[in-house]
């Protein structure tokens, strides 16, 4: 099971995340796949575990209340940019971007 | 070697509704950029998705009109990417049940009848717009959040012309339905084409080419046909490999596909269930209620023109090109006015003055009750159709009621034919000199003498019987 | 100190005193100096509390003790921040946490590591930890927390006081900076149940901006919280063996309390860590792909967005948040979803329809907080009962309310227990609670 972690593989898992990995933090990434996968492993030892539906919410809720269209006013640029990094003339300005 | 194209589109529309789909920010378009936003559609931290009930329902109800499969459940998902234009870092959507699957869209074309199979439509989110200038990029997040259904459909069609038929039927329905205005002028119907060759009879379907972001229906067509040419060209020069699965972009100046990215292996999108959306339950009398608020849709009305109210197929077209005017017409009709006089007037004097100022039905002062009044007379022969037409121009331009306009100018039609007669002798006896003339052959006279006419009674003769009576006096005095 | 001895506290005081713990503690990311008294007369009017700081205080610096957000000031307040300044109630400062909340030892703040007031050669625990010191050392009466795999629970257990997790929905998590969106629960540090009961009826509620929240306001946790009580618990057989613990429950069944053993499936035990890991990376991983810089955070430095956006997370993420990054994109890529994530969100459900079941005939859940007293930093790479350290899970795993009250003391350094009960039964679970604070009657550490 080992081959298919490597280290190139843990860096493009990192570069698709947008974050680079030096050579210790790619080395504790790497056997913490290790126990990853051993741990893995005892789950999969779960009688009839793929019959079960997988749980993506604690417990269902019986009726859930969707939003009325009621729209709220804009934020102000000022507010909606308090933290941003460059603004020209009420937009974000970014290094240019492939289309 | 004969090749049979296979087709399949992705269609995005952006929905209509006041707020966004998951935020309070208006949904519309602003010509000032960052001027529709709230905290969730700059993915502030902290902020969650709250669904639109609105947007919720209008998916619902195309998922109806479509015929499509309904889950018990609507179910969100998480399509996980970077772009500066997705502030989340994932866009909100539908993969594990989408709100519809396995629809269906009958279309007319030349003379047959195709079912265009949906594979599934979704409800999601839109992402911010970007402009690119000079060596920046801005972004503007009026867009970002705005509800946009995705429609899916299965690689069936088979030529450019039957995609856009598609097209222009789904937009049609999106309109009747006032689910989307549909306008591809303001990007609110985006198309992703799905093209790849097969031999004749072959099932299997070949490698595809998917063209991004075709935004007109024009444009469409000419990708579509541009990337069937291409393929063929290289399946036939043997250079069928160089066919690979990529995504090109479609250049209108030059009409031609362009390949948009070198490394193609699919993006990883690691999609999960949005846990911050409970899972919600469809109701039945939900799904009732939507039922019932389903206008009756183009394809209908216009087998209803054709075949019950005979109309032309042209005429059965322009109605039902806009639901307010397919609507102004059937009230006419419920009025019983006659179906053929009631489309000649619509589809000409009121159509005029929609598209010389690109007016809805509703902008105008006329009403069918009015028309019904104005037709009524003119079938009742109290007046001529060209005083119906005049009548029809001052009820909109003067924007006053039929009977107003009727009472302050005396248009009443002179019909009687004592008085006809007694005029006519009157202009027969004043000009000798043409009656003659106009018994030696010079019969364009007759216009001379029903124009005298015409002058007396300032319009108001009735012409067909002026003509009648006419012809007889001239007889006599030969 | 209880809510009742902090109503007329000086407030030049308290700053003094937040100002001094930070010397010594590191606890705060942000002392709130400009408070003042109001007029208000409501139960928590002009009482002072401390928030974690990932909850997001409108212009108020709130970092989730990350780099990434370290000049963040947010434009609006988290609905329970909303709703305890209505009330009067007045936040002194904004406490450390682990990194975006990752991690249980209290070390990975981007201010430094949180010290234990009790032995520094200790950790605090986490990631409340800031939460945690500031009420274990009286200089608030409660706290605001999350809790997404124990972390309220467990540092409340390792200094030795109050740590409450409510039903999942039953407080809004409207501008709780997530870590991971189905496990997170916003909760409450105190110094007694009765404090916790008397906060969360005055936070919880249905939240038009959080969808996951539910209607209690017929749910009133203070009406029978004293109401005497005999209740039927259970722990789990093969965590118990806890010399601690085991002595708690003989003092509680002398007083009539029943507690039983019962066994659960070892294979389920031991997946508790490996199926936490696999959903909480993978939603942390999503939760957290806003952190790129454009918007707030600061720009990295690049000639493209692309690079930028790599340089700011590359420098502004510790390790622990990067690998789980990896861990959480690993899990959920195509050809390993099923095996990774989607069988953990099987186990998921095992678990908690195997607890829940049990609530059918048990009042609740009684288990050990931790295996002992709270780690020596040295020792943290020490071998461990892994499922018995990660007991408290099941209570995230569920949305299950769960709370830790302080149980004894371990040569001077404090132990806690936990109790679970069924969803929607926060009120049960208080009344419990209090009834066996009571027979524990905890003194504190010396």
């Amino acid at each position: 099971m080992m081959n298919n972690f490597t280290k190139e593989i843990i860096d493009t898992y990192a570069e698709n995340l947008l974050f680079r990995l030096s050579e210790e933090e790619n080395a504790l990434v790497l056997n913490e796949f290790v126990d990853i996968e051993e741990r893995m492993n005892l789950i999969n030892k779960i009688p009839n575990l793929s019959s079960v539906e997988p749980m993506s919410h604690p417990f269902p809720l019986d009726d859930v209340i969707l939003r009325e269209d009621i729209h709220e006013e804009s934020l102000s640029v000022d507010d909606a940019f308090k933290n941003a990094h460059k603004v020209t003339n009420r937009e974000v300005e970014v290094p240019r971007v492939v289309a | 070697m004969a090749y049979q194209a296979v087709i399949g589109l992705e269609l995005h529309c952006e929905l209509k509704s006041k707020s966004k789909v998951f935020s309070k920010a208006i949904n519309g378009y602003s010509e000032i950029p960052n001027n529709h936003i709230r905290p969730l559609d700059l993915a502030l931290p902290g902020t969650l998705p709250v669904l639109n009930f609105h947007s919720y329902k209008e998916a619902l109800k195309l998922a109806l009109v479509l015929k499509c499969e309904i889950p018990e459940y609507m179910v969100f998902d998480r399509k996980n990417y970077y772009y500066p234009d997705l502030p989340k870092g994932y866009q909100i959507t539908q993969q594990t049940a989408p709100v519809g699957i396995n629809g269906e869209l009958v279309i007319d074309l030349d003379g047959k009848e195709i079912a265009v199979r949906i594979h599934d439509i979704h409800l999601e989110e839109d992402t911010a717009s970007l402009d690119h200038i000079s060596n920046v990029t801005l972004i503007d997040y009026n867009r970002s959040g705005v509800p946009l259904i995705e429609v899916v459909t299965y690689p069936c069609m088979h030529s450019a012309d039957e995609a856009v038929a598609f097209l222009e039927n789904l937009r049609n329905i999106l309109k009747f339905t006032e689910i989307s205005d549909a306008d591809t002028k303001l990007g609110q119907m985006r198309c992703d084409v799905n093209v790849s060759l097969r031999y004749e009879g072959d099932y299997d379907l070949r490698t595809k080419v998917e063209i991004k972001n075709v935004n007109s229906f024009a444009n469409v067509k000419e990708a579509i046909n541009f990337e069937i040419n291409r393929q063929t060209k290289l399946l036939d020069e043997g250079r069928g490999n160089e066919i690979i699965q990529e995504t090109r972009r479609f250049d209108e100046e030059t009409g031609t596909t362009i390949s948009m990215r070198e490394k193609v292996e699919a993006v990883d999108y690691r999609y999960f269930v949005e846990p911050n959306i409970p899972k919600i339950k469809i109701k039945e009398e939900l799904l009732k209620e939507l039922k019932s608020e389903i206008p009756m849709l183009p394809r209908q009305r216009k087998k209803l023109y054709i075949d019950e109210y005979d109309l032309s197929e042209y005429d059965a077209n322009v109605l039902i090109k806009d639901k307010d005017l397919a609507d102004f017409y059937q009230e006419c009709v419920m009025l019983e006015i006659d179906p053929q006089l009631a489309s000649n007037y619509v589809t000409t004097t009121i159509l005029s003055y929609l598209n010389k100022d690109n007016l809805n039905i509703k902008d105008l002062y006329i009403t069918p009750e009015m028309l019904k009044v104005i037709l009524d007379k003119q079938v009742n022969n109290e007046i001529s159709s060209k005083q119906a037409r005049e009548l029809i121009d001052q009820v909109i331009n003067e924007k006053k009621d039929v009977e107003e306009i009727l009472k302050n100018k005396d248009v009443s039609q002179i019909s009687d034919e004592s008085e006809l007669l007694k005029i006519i002798t009157e202009v027969l006896d004043s000009n000798e000199s043409q009656i003659n003339d106009y018994h030696n052959g010079r019969t364009n006279l007759f216009d001379f003498f029903v124009g005298g006419v015409m002058k007396i009674t300032r319009g108001k003769a009735n012409p067909t019987i002026t003509k009648e009576i006419l012809t007889k006096e001239l007889e006599k005095r030969k | 100190m209880t809510i009742n001895e902090a109503k007329n506290i000086d407030l030049e005081e308290i700053i003094t005193k937040s100002n001094e713990y930070q010397k010594k503690y590191n606890l705060f990311v942000t002392i709130i100096s400009d408070i003042k008294k109001n007029n208000l007369n409501g139960p928590l009017a002009n009482v002072v509390y401390t928030t974690k700081d990932n909850f997001s205080t409108k212009d108020i610096l709130t970092t989730a003790s990350s780099n990434t957000l370290k000049n963040y000031i947010p434009i609006y307040d988290a609905t329970v921040i909303s709703k305890l300044n209505s009330l009067g109630a007045i936040n002194i400062g904004k406490t450390a946490m682990d990194e975006l909340g990752m991690g249980g030892t209290g070390l990975t703040a981007h201010t430094g590591p949180v010290i234990n007031p009790f032995d520094e050669t200790r950790i605090p625990g986490g990631s409340s930890s800031g939460s945690a010191v500031s009420v274990a050392t009286n200089l608030v009466p409660f706290s605001l927390g999350s809790d997404t795999g124990d972390s309220i629970r467990k540092p409340a257990a390792y200094l030795g006081v109050v740590g409450y997790k409510p039903t999942y929905g039953l407080i809004s998590r409207y501008g709780l900076i997530p870590l991971a969106s189905s496990l997170d629960h916003v909760g409450v540090f105190t110094t007694n149940v009765y404090d916790v009961a008397l906060v969360v009826d005055n936070i919880k509620g249905l939240d038009e901006n959080d969808m996951t929240t539910f209607d209690s306001s017929k749910m009133d946790l203070l009406s029978n919280l004293k109401d005497k009580v005999n209740p039927k618990l259970f722990y789990i057989e093969e965590l118990g063996d806890v010399p601690y613990f085991q002595e708690v429950i003989k003092k509680l069944e002398s007083t009539g309390i029943k507690v039983e053993p019962v066994s659960i499936d070892i294979n389920i035990l031991n997946a508790l860590k490996p199926t936490y890991d696999c959903i909480s990376s993978a939603e942390t991983t999503s939760n957290n792909s806003n952190l790129t810089g454009i918007l707030f955070g600061g720009m990295g430095e690049g000639e493209s967005t692309e690079e930028m956006m790599i340089d700011y997370r590359t420098k502004n993420l510790n390790s622990e948040v990067k690998r789980r990054f990896v861990i959480g994109s690993f899990v959920l890529q195509k050809e390993n979803q099923e095996k990774y994530f989607l069988n953990a969100c099987r186990v998921r459900r095992l678990i908690v329809e195997n607890i829940s079941d049990l609530f059918n005939t048990y009042d609740g859940l009684i288990m050990p907080a931790s295996g002992g007293v709270v780690p020596k930093i040295k020792e943290l790479d020490s071998e461990v009962n892994e499922a018995l350290e990660n007991n408290l899970l099941i209570g995230n795993f569920g949305g299950f309310p769960s709370i830790t009250i302080p149980a004894a003391n371990i040569d001077n350094l404090p132990v806690g227990i936990n109790l679970t009960c069924q969803i929607k039964e926060d009120a049960k679970l208080l009344n419990i609670a209090y009834n066996l604070e009571e027979i524990i009657n905890y003194k504190g550490v010396k």
